[in-house]
């Protein structure tokens, strides 16, 4: 904060991130750690983090001041700052299943942090494999957010955090956190690795809640979960013989096109996930979805790719 | 100051701690052998425990135990002998609980598992073994596996 003195987020009209007039501020680091090893390295350091869009007077042109929060460290790019919500869903769908086609997420907005990286860096040995069938050409990632073990309220100045990261959230396929974990393991789910997916909750995998409930509050027609399990959805987690695991996978072998790159290989922001998953869950042969089919804002073709996140005053 | 709240937290663990998981000493004699070790019995503790939070006297009582169980193989989560989870309860659309056993072969016995079920995706199969590792908890995800394990029959399921 440069002027405590002010209830003003900004105190002028911002031209730049660095602008003297932008009064909150946030930075970032940056890390790489390898897994394997241990390593350690910051790619990063007090990288900014983009400006809420509070509005047109304060931001006479927002996009400007927001793209100078997009950093590189060699290879990687990274951006941090609010954009569009990129997810297009009905979320109607979590009052008993009542998908008809509303944008609930239009016009909201989400503080993302994008990065992009060589796929050299996340292949095995460095190159990316030969053959698309070779284990090795896929790759599974996930997002998890983390906080301090214990936060100390202090009446009389500011809190203190101690002890170590604890992880209280995590995402790897859409909605298989949101609809796959029931509620009582949900807190359980987001402390957990994905490695340990299959010992922890592979049942609900076999097994899931959705194509039931389809039936029964939408008379979708779903086909019963069949007496030998959902083997077809334990496949798409395990593509190419990986473990199965709550993982984003994506195939990087050499040759791969953007083109073949789509849900459940990769996502694409403007790939339909939900229609793709309750189509997978519903199992009877037809396509069903939730009505939302495209965002509300076209994504870039430019690095950070996600739409600029709509003005607090337009 | 900050040892004091340090030290209120210390007790107000210990308190919760008791409170919720009475921790059993170590027995001065031989774990006593359950009389009912069905997978079902065992998921009937696991709920009973989650509502009065004795986990650590199920999985004091349990480690340990040997076990004769009837369960789903299917290739893709038991496709070698490093790597093999099984369904302890058929399917119940949907499932009741999430945890899939993990299992760890005597020598050779994956080998004849492998025989007996073929190339079918799914096979129901008999063996008994030792539940080793019972992790089960208020906070993370309950998980079991099982040790030692040897195939008694195994039916092939279409």
């Amino acid at each position: 904060m440069k002027n405590g003195n002010t209830f003003l987020y900004n105190t002028g009209p911002v031209d730049a991130i660095s602008s003297q007039y932008l009064n909150v501020t946030q930075t970032y680091d940056l890390w790489k750690i390898d897994e394997h090893t241990g390593h350690r390295t910051r790619l990063m350091q007090d990288a900014w983090v983009a400006p809420w869009n509070v509005g047109k007077r304060s931001f006479p042109n927002y996009e400007s001041v927001a793209l100078q929060a997009v950093r590189s460290a060699g290879t990687t790019q990274s951006f941090a700052g609010p954009r569009d919500e990129p997810f297009f869903v009905d979320l109607h769908v979590f009052d008993l299943l009542g998908v008809g086609g509303a944008h609930t997420t239009d016009g909201v907005n989400v503080m993302s942090i994008v990065l992009e990286v060589p796929i050299t860096d996340i292949a095995a040995g460095g190159a990316r494999p030969s053959s698309a069938t070779d284990k090795s050409s896929v790759v599974g990632i996930y997002a998890s957010a983390s906080r301090p073990q214990l936060r100390i309220l202090r009446k009389s100045h500011n809190s203190d955090d101690y002890g170590k990261m604890i992880q209280v959230s995590r995402l790897g396929w859409p909605l298989v956190n949101e609809v796959l974990i029931p509620l009582k393991d949900k807190d359980k789910y987001n402390r957990s690795e994905p490695r340990d997916d299959v010992s922890n909750f592979g049942a609900y995998i076999l097994d899931p809640e959705v194509p039931k409930l389809l039936n029964l509050v939408l008379n979708a027609g779903c086909a019963a979960t069949p007496a030998g399990g959902r083997t077809d959805i334990v496949g798409l987690l395990s593509p190419n013989g990986t473990a199965a695991a709550d993982l984003l996978r994506i195939n990087i072998a050499a040759g791969q096109t953007n083109a073949q790159s789509h849900f459940p290989n990769g996502r694409a922001l403007a790939d339909d996930v939900t229609d793709t998953l309750l189509t997978v869950a519903c199992n009877n042969g037809s396509a069903i979805g939730d009505g939302v089919n495209a965002n509300d804002k076209p994504f870039t073709t430019t690095f950070p790719y996600l739409a600029s996140p709509a003005s607090g005053n337009p | 100051m900050r040892t004091t709240v340090y030290s209120m937290f210390v007790v107000a663990g210990l308190a919760a701690c008791h409170g919720h998981d009475d921790a059993k000493p170590a027995p001065k004699a031989g774990k006593a052998k359950l009389e009912h070790t069905s997978q079902t019995d065992l998921a009937r503790e696991l709920d009973d425990a989650d509502r009065r939070g004795t986990w650590s006297d199920v999985r004091y009582r349990w480690q340990g135990q040997d076990l004769e169980w009837t369960v789903t193989r299917y290739r893709t989560l038991c496709g070698s002998e490093k790597r093999c989870n099984v369904a302890a309860f058929p399917v119940m659309r949907p499932a009741q609980r999430g945890w899939l056993p993990g299992v760890q072969f005597a020598p050779g016995e994956y080998a004849k598992l492998d025989a007996a079920c073929g190339a079918a995706e799914r096979c129901e199969i008999t063996i008994d073994g030792t539940l080793s590792k019972l992790d089960v908890s208020g906070e993370m995800p309950t998980s079991v596996q099982l040790s030692n394990v040897k195939i008694k029959s195994a039916k092939q399921r279409t």
